[in-house]
């Protein structure tokens, strides 16, 4: 079965795109045939001369038939398209309410799912390009009553970076909305706000300038502002002047302090800029995360980690039991974390295509 | 009625091309000889009507075909019967029989005196 549609394809597109080639095999073909022809009269006594006379006058003069296989060749399907194409304007003008639907149906399904793969792509085809990705770990809070997962606060990871020994360091990450002002076009900015160590937790360096420092992430120091590759060449031209310069950001200045690599992209996407993390007198229990990253130390394995990880919310919840109640954390390693994460988005995208091409497909039918 | 024979006949030249590269792999000439020699001289094809059924067939997958070399030791485009062409030939071969029978019982009716 699968040979045959193979060979039938292969017919197709040697009519359709190599037409001079079957030409010259009919040609050869034919010829053959014309030879055996000629023997056939001379077997029968006559000259190679009359016997060759006689076949030229048996194929005649007309090529009637060459015209006859070349129709056969031209493949029905082209015909079809056009014929097609034809009768579903037809229809399509008969109800023209029926067709936007149809047309709307098609646009919508086919935004969302592009939609859909752009984050699919950016968040889980694309490999984690972080230095050893594989001992990378999203910490997660758990609610022990009801398994309830959480991104841990700001305290958690602190607490975490002091006596978890199986990591060589914790970071966390939230979201950063601001307005870039102070530059030849302002616009909203979708950032990201970093604990100071985010990007040697990960393993970037930047592609120029520094990262943050610790002093940077007390209040009132943190006025600095990283940027990432895209937006750099977008909005500052790609001009390593950058460095040093003052932009405004919510009306505040900010120095610019570093770009980051081409292709860096975090949990969130490519965020456009980086401003830190500032502590302030925001107490850390309260600072929201949205990302918890640890770098696991070498030989460390995720059980290991795990079980460290157990023993000290167990001395959390001993030390504080009203705070630390019904507390614990689990280690998820960063990549089945993100794609996890991803995978019922790639389900639901799937589910809206087969919906959206069968309800196209019953309009179409009906 | 001319239409109606040429469609009795294109049907027919191709049951008979079915049924001749059923029993085997042949090129154009030698299928043709084939036909004629079974056939008692009875059935001649020529090539203005062979190559565009056998392009026909082709294109339709009912045959497939692959090059050679005959044996005169020449290139040689051998044509087969496919899958498919078998089963149209069991189902043409079976219409053709029973038109055949249909036709012998009424042409041999007994004519009155």
């Amino acid at each position: 079965m699968i040979s045959e549609l193979l060979r039938w394809l292969r017919l197709r597109w040697q009519s359709l795109f190599r037409p001079g080639l079957k030409e010259a095999e009919l040609n050869r073909e034919i010829q053959l045939y014309f030879d055996y022809l000629v023997q056939d009269h001379m077997a029968q006594g006559m000259s190679e001369q009359e016997a060759r006379h006689a076949a030229h006058k048996e194929f005649g003069t007309t090529d009637q038939y060459r015209e006859e296989v070349r129709d056969s060749w031209r493949p029905a399907l082209a015909v079809d398209l056009v014929a097609d194409f034809r009768f579903s304007l037809r229809q399509l003008r008969k109800s023209l309410g029926f067709a936007t639907v149809i047309v709307l149906t098609l646009a919508i399904g086919i935004g969302a799912s592009t939609a859909i793969f752009s984050i699919v792509n950016s968040v889980a085809l694309q490999p984690l390009n972080y230095t050893d990705s594989n001992r990378l770990i999203e910490l997660r809070h758990i609610r022990k009553i009801d398994q309830a997962e959480f991104t841990p606060n700001l305290e958690v990871v602190r607490e975490f970076q002091k006596r978890v020994e199986a990591f060589s360091d914790i970071a966390g990450s939230t979201f950063m909305l601001g307005n870039l002002t102070g530059v030849e076009y302002p616009l909203r900015v979708y950032g990201n706000a970093v604990t100071i160590n985010y990007f040697s937790t990960l393993g970037i360096e930047p592609m120029l300038g520094r990262t943050f420092t610790p002093e940077e992430e007390i209040e009132g120091k943190g006025d600095v502002l990283i940027l990432n590759h895209a937006f750099w060449v977008a909005q500052f031209n790609g001009n390593p002047d950058v460095i040093d310069q003052v932009v405004l950001l919510n009306d505040d200045p900010y120095t610019v302090v570093g770009v980051m690599p081409p292709g860096f992209h975090t949990e969130a996407g490519a965020p456009k800029a980086f401003v830190p993390l500032v502590v302030g007198p925001v107490t850390p229990s309260s600072q929201f995360l949205f990302s918890a990253i640890a770098r696991l130390n070498p030989g460390v394995t995720l059980e290991q980690a795990q079980s460290e990880i157990d023993i000290l919310a167990g001395s959390l919840t001993q030390s504080d039991p009203e705070k630390w109640q019904d507390f614990a954390a689990r280690a998820v390693p960063l990549i089945d974390f993100k794609v996890g994460q991803v995978r019922p988005t790639l389900f639901a995208s799937m589910k809206l295509n087969s919906i959206t091409s069968h309800s196209c497909l019953d309009s179409a039918s009906t | 009625m001319a239409f109606v024979r040429k469609e009795l006949l294109q049907g027919t030249l191709e049951l008979l091309i079915l049924k001749t590269l059923s029993t085997a792999q042949l090129h154009g000439w030698d299928l043709a000889k084939r036909i004629t020699i079974v056939s008692e001289d009875r059935l001649t094809l020529k090539q203005g009507s062979l190559y565009p059924a056998l392009h026909r067939l082709e294109n339709r997958g009912w045959i497939e075909a692959e090059w050679g070399v005959s044996d005169a030791g020449r290139s040689a485009k051998f044509y087969r019967l496919t899958r498919m062409g078998r089963r149209q030939l069991t189902g043409e071969k079976a219409r053709w029989q029973e038109f055949a029978t249909a036709m012998s019982n009424v042409l041999n009716m007994k004519e009155s005196a």
